[in-house]
């Protein structure tokens, strides 16, 4: 058998501890005696399979230890954050005091030492939080790494600093199992394909922004990329490339929707802001349908969140101004029943799975 | 080796390479003569950050202040307007007019036909070469201007001398054309284009002429009843320049700075190089004030 991955050991030690606790009702309810055979082989086996994975990683063994870890979670991110600014002030309280090759020096060393830091947590045994910490740290030494170099040198900003902060957040995603790295990566990854776009055409990098379709092949990017590459071996990353994905398409067409000047297209805005609402529509359809027919929850609940948004928006430029608030409202509550009914004859067919 | 371990290794060259790119940037920059090399007095730069001020910043930054050559919507006797231009400022500015926002890259003939539509103009802000010009004709146009208030305010009062609103406007023009000749800054953003080689070709004094990058963009607006197309200056690319350990002490200390034998009133010597990305190279005394043309 080959050697699990942290995610694979936590995945199977949930399926465990999902067993025993139906097997605790069987037993109860008089179906199974748990102290005839093959029960207790079963369960010595279990036992077996969550030491090892004890000794080999920091996983939550049963559903106290879960609890538990989500306020670890918690705690290790705010941490990690007032870690990265700390650092952060720390670096201009003293920068005036060095020349600029000490300058560069330092926030080269400061990087590498991170990331070496980084490197020495992830393979300690109970040091996954830390871990976590380590890794923002990681991230804000290098995004500090080469702003500051920059202002220390005058460099003109650019949107190809992106790049490798992007390719660094990838590195610390992958080798730590790090969702929160994996976003910061792909929105790195985001503002540099859509200021890239928008070079193109020779607008300046930081307001590539306003012309939100520069976002568009990026979401095709993110789309592209669980379906080409497995991310079967770290939990919830395909789902974070999704929705980074459906982000990437439908934020863009919502604001197209309300701000057709913004467009690339060389049409009457108002031409263009209907045409965007209707493929708002459209796209936030074609994702719960995806998402239904694949078992992605997480694309469902994202079409559904934005087909909920352009529906909202829409009601608010007719009836706004013309209905009594209170009529507004109501009309808004009664569409929200129609969605959830859909919704619930879409589930009752077992097409949400 | 495992794949983790790659990963590691992956993320260090990137740290070693983004470094190397970046210090080698600046090599090239700084390598050869300066694009441009022009002696700023303290009245065209100001101080961003410094230590001990709000900002918790130990270094000392300075920003460029400087002008716009005509705004669009002056009023001649305003002289914010005339010291509009620089980072916040976005000035209208009337040299970048619809054949000069084409030759830019905007699409006029889009926005003119959004703004008869009724529909809102609107181009993103697009990078372009900024020409600023330090101590030349634009100066002296301005100048000329405040002398000019001031001789018809000093007129006027003549003719009405018992007129209290009169006698205030010539305090204030004596003021105005005091600080345009003391204190306002002589560096004027006066042309912009995106081939460097040719705007170098058009303004070849290259201690005069700046040649930096900067931020334009294109709005329209309605005048008198026509739809017209504005370009607006928005602001250089690098809008801070770092002042090195060295040149600081004698910037924050008026001792240190005596120890460098330099008066309080130095002058930075700012050079611009081949990719336009400015930094300060020395700081030297004075030149005597520029005498006020008659």
């Amino acid at each position: 058998m080959s050697t699990p991955t942290s995610t694979e050991a936590q995945r199977r030690a949930d399926q465990i501890s999902g067993f025993r606790a139906e097997l605790e009702r069987l037993t109860a309810e008089g179906l199974v005696l748990a102290e005839q055979p093959p029960w207790p082989a079963i369960a010595a086996h279990h036992d077996r399979l969550l030491a090892g994975y004890a000794q080999a990683f920091d996983i939550d063994a049963d559903a106290r230890a879960h609890k538990l870890s989500l306020g670890m979670r918690v705690a290790s991110f705010l941490g990690a954050l007032a870690m990265a600014a700390s650092v952060f002030y720390l670096f201009y309280q003293f920068w005036g005091l060095f020349t600029e090759l000490q300058q560069a020096a330092i926030l080269l060393t400061a990087s590498l030492a991170s990331l070496g830091l980084t490197a020495w947590l992830s393979g300690r045994r109970g040091a996954a939080y830390f871990t976590k910490l380590a890794a923002l740290v990681a991230f804000a030494c290098f995004v500090l790494n080469l702003t500051m170099l920059g202002q220390a040198f005058n460099i003109t900003p650019t949107d190809k600093a992106l790049l490798p902060w992007a390719a660094l957040a990838f590195v610390l995603a992958y080798a730590c199992d790090l969702r929160l790295m994996l976003a910061a990566g792909i929105a790195c990854l985001a503002g540099y394909v859509a200021a890239r776009v928008g070079e193109f055409g020779g607008l300046y990098w930081i307001t590539g922004g306003p012309r939100p379709e520069n976002f568009f092949p990026m979401a095709a990017l993110l789309l592209a990329i669980p379906a080409v590459f497995s991310q079967q071996r770290h939990a919830g990353f395909a789902a974070l490339y999704r929705v980074g994905g459906w982000l990437c398409l439908l934020v863009p067409m919502l604001m197209l929707s309300h701000w057709g000047v913004a467009s690339h297209l060389d049409a009457d805005p108002r031409f263009v802001e209907g045409a965007y609402q209707v493929a708002g529509f459209v796209a936030s359809a074609a994702a719960i349908a995806w998402g239904a027919r694949q078992g992605w929850p997480e694309t469902t609940t994202t079409g559904i969140a934005f087909f909920v948004i352009f529906l909202y928006s829409k009601f608010f430029d007719w009836w706004w101004a013309v209905l009594p608030k209170w009529l507004f409202f109501l009309v808004l509550s009664l569409s929200a029943v129609l969605i959830l009914w859909v919704l619930m004859r879409v589930r009752a067919r077992g097409v949400l799975r | 080796m495992k794949p983790r371990q790659w990963l590691w290794l992956a993320g260090a060259a990137l740290i070693l390479v983004s470094n190397a790119v970046a210090w080698l940037g600046v090599a090239y920059n700084r390598s050869g003569e300066p694009e441009s090399r022009v002696v700023l007095g303290p009245r065209e730069w100001r101080r961003v950050s410094a230590p001990g001020g709000a900002s918790d910043r130990n270094d000392l930054v300075l920003s460029l202040h400087w002008r716009v050559a005509d705004t669009v919507n002056r009023d001649d006797d305003d002289e914010a307007y005339e010291l509009s231009g620089g980072l916040g400022h976005a000035a209208h500015v009337t040299w970048l007019d619809e054949p000069h926002l084409t030759a830019l890259g905007f699409d006029v003939a889009l926005l003119m036909r959004r703004g008869q539509q009724g529909a809102p103009g609107f181009e993103p802000a697009r990078h372009v070469i900024v020409v600023l010009e330090l101590d030349g004709p634009a100066r002296q146009a301005a100048l000329e201007k405040v002398r000019r208030a001031h001789a018809l305010a000093t007129a006027r009062l003549r003719a009405l001398p018992a007129d209290k609103a009169l006698v205030t406007a010539v305090q204030h023009a004596e003021g105005w054309l005091a600080r345009e000749e003391l204190e306002n800054s002589r560096l004027f953003a006066i042309d912009a284009g995106n081939d460097g080689i040719a705007l170098r070709a058009k303004y070849p004094d290259r201690s005069r002429y700046l040649l930096l990058e900067g931020e334009v963009r294109a709005s329209v607006e309605k005048h008198r009843g026509q739809v017209r197309v504005r370009g607006r200056l928005m602001s250089l690319l690098v809008p801070q320049i770092t002042v090195p350990r060295k040149w600081r002490q004698a910037l924050e200390d008026p001792a240190a700075a005596a120890r460098f034998g330099l008066r309080e009133d130095f002058s930075l010597v700012m050079a611009v190089g081949r990719r336009f990305e400015p930094w300060i190279e020395s700081v030297a005394s004075p030149k005597p004030p520029t005498p006020a043309s008659p």
